[in-house]
């Protein structure tokens, strides 16, 4: 056994090879950006949930066509997108995107956060209303651009077109954005 | 401020914005992940994988239909131009398989041709186990576009016609009819759930396509047997899936589409 921790494409060689243990540690490692990836898609806690684990599931079927050598993380985030676009699509829910502010839970005596404290809270709020009043695609560009702080390639092989059509949607969407705001002070 | 500038302190904001989002908490998916996995193993479903699809409710219901051939002759239902009927297949021999490429999809094409071709939309699966797809044909009588895949890994070719994986898209809004399906004895059918639509799963037995001429005749060119196949309709095209080893495949594949 190796005294350091595995890297994701050694695990990811390992699970080619039917290693269902290092299987589940990459799952582990990319659980939470695949759930909350799916969670922009599908706006709907248990949805997400059974969409980042179908997701998992199909890769784990699609590993042999994995290309040797090449990132795990955005090809398994490509799967898990996909199930959750296919699940959102089949379902009836049209429910609000449930991002809330820490401080906007209900108290639990947890202070905010130093981030929070520096946003003013209309502005955020504004933010917020905003983005869930985007069209899905929108959200889902932004959320990973900017929530899951995915790069640019990242999302391309993720989303599965070019780093420049990327480029474009988050630009057309930070546009859409802008205009849902209210218009701000200043120059 | 210029456009880069607004952008650059709106993306700084929603930066901010993240570090204060109180996502749901994250379950707990590998240990189930592994399960599933795990389980299909002992139970030996290969890649089929029927039963978990039924359990996960996207089967809606089974037609199960096993054909006696000649007694259920002239039953039939319509999909999105995609006339199947139930009965013996049509008396014409079926084309050697090697002549498929060369006379069953029509001509070469490419894609922008191909999606003018469907009205402006054309779908393209992005599930990383196909890729791109290794042809590209356009019926200009029919208006069809077929793209096929050679070979890849788990998905083996057709030793005949080099392909694996076949996807055939046309308008849904053709007249029911034009494109005929015939299944014969032994053919399985399963009405399966696709996104918002439901779609069908023609597994086993032998089963033809082909399309009628404007007079009502059979153009025997395009008669061929296909392998199993799945059938939907979505963004007003018919979509057929030939080749997939299972239905699950030919689901994953499916639910992959996007348009491109």
């Amino acid at each position: 056994m190796e005294g350091r921790p595995l890297t994701e494409s050694e695990l990811m060689e390992r699970a080619r090879s039917g290693d269902i243990a290092a299987y589940e540690e990459l799952v582990r490692r990319y659980e939470q950006l695949a759930f909350r990836a799916a969670y922009l898609v599908c706006r709907d806690t248990d949805e997400a949930r059974d969409a980042a684990q179908e997701g998992f599931v199909r890769a784990w079927r699609a590993l042999p066509r994995f290309r040797s050598g090449a990132e795990p993380r955005p090809w398994v985030m490509r799967i898990v997108v996909n199930a959750a676009r296919n699940r959102r699509r089949g379902s009836g829910r049209r429910t609000n995107l449930a991002l809330r502010m820490a401080q906007d839970r209900p108290s639990d005596g947890a202070a905010p956060s130093p981030e929070v404290a520096v946003l003013a809270g209309e502005r955020r709020q504004a933010l917020l209303a905003a983005l869930n009043r985007l069209r899905d695609e929108d959200r889902l560009v932004l959320g990973m651009r900017w929530f899951l702080e995915m790069g640019e390639a990242e999302m391309a092989e993720a989303l599965a077109v070019p780093r420049g059509t990327v480029k474009s949607r988050l630009s057309r969407a930070m546009q859409r954005l802008r205009e849902q705001l209210p218009a701000e002070d200043g120059p | 401020m210029s456009f880069e500038e607004r952008d650059q302190r709106l993306g700084a904001e929603l930066r901010q914005l993240a570090r204060a989002i109180d996502w749901p908490e994250t379950p707990e998916l590998a240990e189930a992940v592994a399960d599933r996995i795990a389980d299909k193993r002992e139970r030996g479903a290969g890649r089929g994988f029927h039963w978990p699809l039924a359990r996960r409710g996207l089967v809606l219901g089974l037609l199960t239909v096993v054909l006696a051939v000649g007694t259920v002759g002239g039953i039939g239902f319509a999909l999105g131009g995609l006339r199947i009927n139930f009965g013996a297949g049509p008396a014409a021999s079926p084309l050697p398989p090697g002549l498929i490429l060369e006379r069953a999809f029509g001509l070469p094409t490419d894609l922008d041709t191909a999606r003018d071709a469907l009205g402006g939309t054309l779908l393209l699966p992005t599930d990383p186990a196909l890729g791109d797809p290794d042809h590209r044909f356009l019926d200009e009588k029919t208006e069809a576009v077929a793209l096929a895949w050679g070979a890849r890994d788990g998905l083996p070719a057709d030793p005949g016609s080099g392909l694996s994986v076949v996807i055939t898209e046309f308008r849904a809004d053709i007249g029911s009819g034009t494109f005929t399906k015939i299944l014969n004895e032994g053919a399985l059918i399963q009405r399966v759930a696709l996104g918002n639509t439901s779609g069908f799963w023609i597994e086993g037995g032998e089963h033809f396509f082909f399309f009628r001429t404007a007079d009502g005749k059979p153009l025997e060119r395009t008669l061929r047997l296909v392998g199993n196949t799945l059938m939907w309709e979505r963004d007003g095209l018919t979509l057929r899936i030939e080749g997939a080893p299972s239905l699950e495949d030919a689901l994953s594949i499916a639910e992959s589409m996007q348009p491109g």
